[in-house]
């Protein structure tokens, strides 16, 4: 009989563990995010990150001189860096600027010194080394 | 104390070790523990570049499978389409999944963490009782590989599927059970395996087969018996069978997209000890990876002066020398690369993670052993007590590690939902768990192994359906899906309808015949109006799921308890086994697909001869290949400059060659690189025709800097997923040689 409760006991005391996890996952905060974009500065945003499309491509390809997917993928390294730099500048969301990006690419939102962003990727070739 | 009591003692120890409940209530503790740091956090996401995109592979399952009621084979949201259950690295092919559609997927990662560290210390207890250990031992010892580093380190770059490692000790426990005859054991080693492969991973399932191997050679040295040769068959055809839905896809992707891994990684012999018993001072700054704690160390040493232990320390020996990789010659990670699935391994330090179990076996014999002794002689029981108290406090510095590793994280607010209609959008890899939740696919795409992606997929279309001439008339999409897409189509004259995703052989259509356009979804249509459907139902998806039902009933008709009733003979339990394996082929030959081609490339890709403006060389590497010819065209507007080597196989081909290319600014400043393994990123030299010419075609871009330079290119061939070495230049034929490697062009400036 005091085996059995202790058996009862310990069974119940695992599941109260495991409960307490579900618990604490269930009531993690969510980090604070910054304000919503306001409608007027989704083009500024579009425009701070992909008027430097040009020359973070020329330096991509410095790095990766005959691989175009390692070229790319550096330049996305450099478009997320400076799309996260004007959230942080301007205390919007993230989310927002990248939908900025995609929405001036989308529509053709006008650049300065004729930077016409590309639309395309080079297929997925991950370095073999 | 007395013996008697001290034998008495540990009596009620081991009794209450070996009760479910209590060990029930210790590991949820030592779980939740060891958790918390991560269920503390569970509403954020990770903004490590690997965690973007395999967060982005579960938020997609979940997506389609609750916002669309579908299966989620197909995943759109990322480089313009993919197989999802063909990728290797997502893990919603998993019980865990039902976890992401209830608590969501960021909070459902922890308490898939907590749940797998809870599965893994169960699993380790039992394996380790099967090694021999008692209760207590077993207690103490199992969270050294349950809690060692890479459970700890995994989630803070988001690799959570190297949590499948968790149940590696289940799957050895099934081998060594079926080995023994215990038919159940298949059952339990299927199991372990089928959840290890759809929890997804390119390590944990390779590694494990390894330590199955050497389990069955262990058993055979014992008992040179056709029973264990029959019984090991048997579990591997059973486990085959049970991880079909997953294993197959998965090889049908990596069969017509091959990772690709050249190098030599290694890790010298001083690391190790950093790498397995933590950094001095701790933690500071790099957490320890393969942590198993130094607390192990004195009940490891006992449990290895045994004669009975000498299979575990080859095993640890192995295990070591296979870490250090490259480093050491020979090296058995190399002799381990040349079987065809391990050359898809690049970082043999991976195997200080099985390490982790075999030290864990160790520590638990070792007290094992110690109290065996304890009842005659005295010396004993201090040394046990010592052993004991140093491994319960070895779980402070694993827990330690836990922290530690979780705060080196970066955690973000999650993405933000925006409900809309579907676009591919360029996207970002490096951001990619934010497209899916704002309805776009991200068409950057990063992956260990080269997507079949189209180039012509773009990021700014205005409707994601089109037609090849547009002049034709209309495609208006109806619905869209994940897995099913609704078209209406007017027709004046035949054509075909663009898909802005991937081709892929397992969509199907209602009308027309669905092709490969350059890489890109197509339906080849008649004229006339059309309510086309395309639906993705791959064969590998299918045949493998229904291979999968058939294993699981094999499974169960094993592990069913025969009482009273003659145990199955060898010959039955093998046909159980292996007979899900026909039920696969079977489904698979009523379900033909057409066959994989790969896209087509600018230039022929083999010829007869090299093109008659290019430069014969005609210089002969080792290896039994030439390089024939090679031209270079510049292209000033563009900035590229196009390299054309053109290659020969005479005759049988060193594997595993690769091409380096060596770009030689004239006036001195650093080389620059442009090696490749394949002929025009699209064929391997040993799989290439013999006595043909094959046409590599290399763009290179021109940096600002160099634009005003000249250079020299020079080309040679090198053992690229091999050891590294140069192909000697046995002729060179009209060519320049120097370092083996041949002249093959020069761009000139005045």
């Amino acid at each position: 009989m005091k085996t059995k409760l202790i058996d009862l006991g310990c069974w119940a005391t695992g599941l109260a563990l495991v409960g307490v996890a579900v618990g604490r996952a269930l009531t993690a905060p969510v980090p604070p995010d910054a304000a919503p974009m306001p409608a007027g500065v989704a083009d500024e945003a579009y425009r701070f990150v992909a008027s430097e499309e040009t020359v973070m491509r020329e330096k991509a390809m410095a790095n990766f001189l005959a691989d175009p997917w390692s070229q790319d993928d550096d330049f996305h390294a450099s478009e997320r860096g400076r799309a996260f730099d004007f959230a942080a500048s301007h205390k919007v969301r993230r989310s927002d600027v990248l939908r900025a990006i995609d929405d001036g690419l989308r529509s053709g939102w006008p650049l300065p010194n004729g930077v016409r962003p590309r639309a395309t990727v080079p297929p997925c070739r991950p370095r073999p080394l | 104390m007395t013996a008697a009591r001290w034998a008495q003692g540990l009596r009620v120890a081991r009794r209450w070790a070996l009760l479910p409940s209590v060990r029930f209530a210790w590991f949820a503790g030592l779980a939740l523990c060891a958790a918390w740091p991560l269920l503390s956090t569970a509403a954020a996401l990770n903004d490590f570049r690997d965690s973007q995109v395999l967060f982005q592979y579960e938020e997609s399952a979940r997506k389609t499978v609750a916002e669309f009621g579908q299966i989620p084979w197909w995943n759109p949201y990322y480089c313009g389409g993919l197989y999802g259950l063909g990728t290797p690295q997502s893990r919603f092919a998993s019980p865990t999944l039902l976890l992401t559609l209830v608590f969501g997927t960021a909070r459902a990662e922890a308490l898939t963490a907590l749940a797998f560290l809870l599965i893994g210390l169960e699993g380790t207890f039992r394996y380790l009782r099967s090694r021999g250990a008692r209760g207590l031992g077993a207690l103490l010892a199992a969270p050294a590989f349950a809690l060692s580093g890479v459970f700890a380190c995994a989630p803070f770059l988001g690799w959570t599927n190297f949590y499948g490692f968790e149940l590696l000790p289940w799957a050895l426990l099934g081998v060594r059970r079926a080995l023994r005859g215990r038919t159940a054991g298949l059952a339990l080693a299927a199991a372990a395996v089928a959840w290890m492969v759809g929890f997804g991973g390119t390590y944990a399932v390779p590694l494990t087969a390894v330590l199955c191997a050497a389990e069955v050679v262990e058993r055979l040295v014992h008992r040179p018996r056709w029973q264990v040769v029959t019984a090991a068959a048997a579990t591997a055809f059973l486990c085959a069978g049970m991880a079909a839905y997953r294993l197959w896809p998965v090889w049908e992707t990596l069969s017509r997209a091959p990772r690709v891994l050249g190098g030599m990684s290694g890790n010298e012999w001083r690391s190790l000890p950093g790498l397995l018993l933590g950094y001095w001072p701790w933690f500071h700054p790099p957490v320890a990876w393969y942590l198993v704690g130094a607390g192990v160390i004195p009940a490891g040493l006992a449990g290895a002066a045994r004669r009975r232990s000498i299979p575990l320390l080859l095993g640890v020996f192995a295990c070591l020398w296979l870490a250090l990789g490259y480093q050491v010659v020979p090296s058995l990670f190399a002799l381990l690369r040349r079987i065809p699935p391990y050359e898809m391994l690049r970082y043999p330090e991976r195997f200080l993670i099985p390490l982790a179990l075999l030290v864990a076996v160790l520590a638990a014999k070792g007290l094992s052993v110690l109290a065996a002794r304890a009842r005659r002689r005295r010396w004993a029981r201090p040394a046990w007590a010592a052993c004991a108290a140093v491994l319960a406090a070895n779980l402070s510095i694993l827990m330690f590690n836990f922290r530690a590793a979780a705060a080196e994280r970066t955690m973000v607010s999650p993405p933000v939902e925006v409900d809309r209609p579907f676009h591919q959008a360029r996207g970002n890899r490096w951001a990619a768990a934010y497209y899916g939740p704002m309805s776009r696919g991200s068409l950057s795409c990063w992956e260990a192994y080269p997507v079949p992606q189209a180039p012509a997929l773009r990021g700014d279309l205005a409707s994601e359906e089109y037609l090849k001439d547009a002049a034709a008339g209309t495609a208006v999409e109806r619905r869209w899906s994940p897995n099913r897409l609704d078209l209406s189509v007017h027709l004046t004259q035949p054509t075909r309808l663009l898909v802005n995703q991937n081709h892929h052989t397992g969509w199907k259509a209602n009308v027309g015949a669905v092709v490969n356009d350059s890489g890109l979804l197509a339906v080849d249509l008649p004229a006339g109006d059309h309510e086309v459907t395309l639906k993705f139902l791959p064969r590998s998806g299918v045949a493998g799921g229904l291979t999968t039902l058939a294993a699981i009933i094999a499974g169960v008709a094993l592990a069913w308890p025969r009482k009273g009733r003659a145990a199955l003979g060898p010959a039955a339990v093998l046909a159980l086994a292996a007979g899900p394996l026909g039920v696969g082929a079977f489904a698979a030959a009523l379900m033909p697909e057409p066959a994989f081609v790969r896209s087509a490339l600018d230039v022929p890709l083999v010829a007869d001869s090299p093109p008659a403006e290019a430069r014969r060389l005609d210089a002969t590497f080792e290896g039994g290949v030439v390089l024939e010819a090679s031209s270079v065209s510049e292209n000033v507007d563009e900035h590229t400059v196009r390299l054309e080597l053109d290659w020969k196989v005479a005759g049988p081909v060193a594997p595993h060659l690769g091409f380096f290319l060596h770009v030689e600014p004239a006036d001195g400043s650093k080389r620059l690189t442009a090696d490749h393994p394949m002929v025009s990123d699209a064929l391997f030299l040993e799989e290439a025709p013999k006595g043909k010419t094959l046409r590599d075609v290399v763009v290179l871009s021109v940096p600002p800097e160099h634009r005003k330079l000249s250079w020299n290119l020079w080309a040679g061939l090198w053992a690229v997923r091999g050891d590294g070495a140069r192909m000697k230049v046995l002729s060179p034929g009209k060519g320049r040689v120097s370092e083996d490697r041949i002249h093959v062009g020069a761009v000139e400036r005045k």
